[in-house]
């Protein structure tokens, strides 16, 4: 029993621990810092408005996370069929990329307007960068002997995409998805920052005008756990698209 | 004009030179034979002897710098798109997302001839080379042997006229190296297939080949032809046998002269 599960418990005792030190310890120390107690009382008071908040982040962020996959992995499909463009896409995406994104973010409002669209647009780009490089590797990361078996075989370029670089490059887009998942988050929020009139970036920017701190700690909380939801789920979708791949054979051994 | 039988293989001058960023480097150098049709030959050559390009040439991987192949009378190519081909490599290059037998089905799948008759084929093979029973396991699930096997079985799966084995068991350990033998004797006899066999084992050689073809190294020539006299089926107490080693020391001999005059004509420079 203890031996079996003594990862999980030891991550339930530190947490415990944690949570014990932060709320006699430090929250009493700094007036800045709620207690636990305090921002669960947020949590539930308020549950009815900030469970909508935390949807409408979700919203922005999953679609984000789906459009900017979907360029990056379109791009990368362009650079796939067109190498001499490959560089040409990979340093684009590193410019867009390198603009700090609180910079581009009321541009994109300017362009784009005042609904959801900006919002999902920063959120894209936030995920934009992280999926392209490692679809693009994903997709070179085959091996000469299968591609000379695949020309044996006189494989269409089709036929090489859909059973040798697709499938060779999912688990290098899986692990980037685990990566963009919290970046989608970010983006989503900075973009509810700078004008929205629902979701956790907003909360967190009234409370913290109107020094609401335990409430600008419940939507920090909210928005952390929208960010391991994702996580998970990618997770689990990893373990059902390629229950093949190594790392999901060695997690499997681990928790045996 | 009679038609050639589609089997055989006809090489003619054929060299080959890489162009490489330190100069040109010539692999091949006016290499010419021909394999009969159902016939098992084997090139065999020091490391770094052109053998595995040479193969790469038959299979239409790489093209020759001067010289013609054909294989049935065409040329490589066109062999190739009819997938007349079936080829082995050192590494068994299977696909880790596919099960043994969607490894096996992938040149069906590709070749757009997968339907219930050629599924069963394909289980039917899986069982010629001994794996009836693995057919959900995964790649990594195998040992290097049984890939190897899964690899051959996907290289006939398509019924081949030429099959061309690039040091299939170069990786293994001996023990298994010997039962891989029998079982490709066994396999090949089953199937009537042409077979080309690219090797460094002079055993192997002898112990598989009707003729074997000795290859010196830079650039790969090949220095002389020695037929194998032993009857078929093939045995493992023919190992044992005095025409066996004769064979063996024939080949050994012409093979380590011809190392020896590369190693001297390198140290003349």
């Amino acid at each position: 029993m203890w031996r079996k599960h003594r990862p999980v418990l030891l991550a339930a005792l530190f947490t415990v621990l944690l949570l014990l030190l932060w709320q006699y310890a430090l929250a009493p120390a700094f007036k800045a810092i709620p207690s636990p107690t305090e921002i669960a009382d947020v949590l539930r008071e308020d549950w009815d408005s900030l469970w909508a908040d935390t949807r409408a982040t979700a919203e922005v962020a999953l679609l984000g996370l789906l459009v900017g996959s979907g360029i990056a992995i379109g791009l990368a499909l362009v650079a796939l069929a067109a190498r001499s463009l490959e560089s040409a896409i990979l340093r684009l995406g590193l410019a867009l990329y390198s603009v700090p994104i609180i910079v581009v973010a009321p541009l994109l409002v300017l362009w784009l307007g005042q609904g959801q669209k900006p919002r999902v647009a920063i959120s894209a780009l936030a995920v934009f960068f992280i999926v392209l490089v490692n679809t693009i590797r994903g997709f070179r990361s085959t091996t000469r002997e299968s591609h000379e078996l695949m020309y044996v075989l006189s494989a269409s370029r089709l036929g090489v995409l859909r059973y040798l670089r697709a499938p060779s490059a999912l688990p290098y887009l899986m692990s980037a998805l685990k990566v963009a998942v919290p970046a989608s988050v970010f983006g989503a929020v900075i973009g509810e920052w700078i004008g929205a009139n629902k979701g956790l970036g907003v909360v967190m920017f009234f409370s913290l005008y109107q020094f609401e701190v335990p409430k600008l700690w419940a939507a920090m909380v909210l928005t952390t756990a929208i960010a391991l939801a994702g996580y998970a789920l990618v997770a689990l979708a990893e373990r059902l698209v390629m229950p093949w791949h190594e790392s999901v054979q060695t997690s499997r051994l681990e928790t045996a | 004009m009679s038609s050639p039988d589609p089997s055989a293989i006809e090489v003619s001058g054929v060299s080959k030179t890489f162009e490489l960023p330190g100069g040109p480097l010539e692999a091949l150098a006016q290499v010419s034979f021909s394999v009969e049709p159902d016939e098992f030959v084997t090139i065999i050559g020091p490391s770094g002897c052109g053998k595995s390009t040479l193969l790469r040439i038959l299979a239409d991987i790489y093209k020759p710098t001067s010289g013609e192949v054909t294989i049935g009378g065409q040329s490589p190519r066109e062999a190739r798109r009819r997938r007349e081909l079936g080829v082995v490599f050192q590494d068994p290059t299977l696909f880790p997302w596919r099960d043994v037998l969607g490894n096996v089905l992938l040149p069906l799948k590709l070749a757009g001839r997968l339907n219930s008759d050629t599924r069963s084929e394909a289980r039917a093979l899986l069982e010629l080379v001994g794996l009836s029973g693995f057919e959900k396991a995964r790649p990594n699930q195998l040992s290097g042997g049984m890939k190897q096997r899964v690899a051959i079985a996907r290289s006939l799966v398509l019924g081949p006229t030429l099959l061309l084995l690039d040091e299939p068991f170069g990786a293994l350990d001996e023990i298994t190296r010997q039962r891989m033998n029998l079982e490709l004797l066994r396999i090949w006899s089953e199937t009537g297939t042409t077979a080309v066999l690219i090797t460094h084992s002079l055993q192997e050689a002898v112990f598989l080949s009707d003729r074997i073809l000795v290859m010196s190294a830079r650039p790969g020539r090949i220095v002389e032809e020695i037929t194998v006299d032993l009857p078929r089926p093939r045995t493992p107490e023919m190992m044992r046998e005095q025409r066996f080693y004769d064979t063996l020391t024939a080949v050994g001999k012409v093979l380590f002269d011809s190392v020896e005059a590369a190693t001297l004509a390198t140290a003349e420079l």
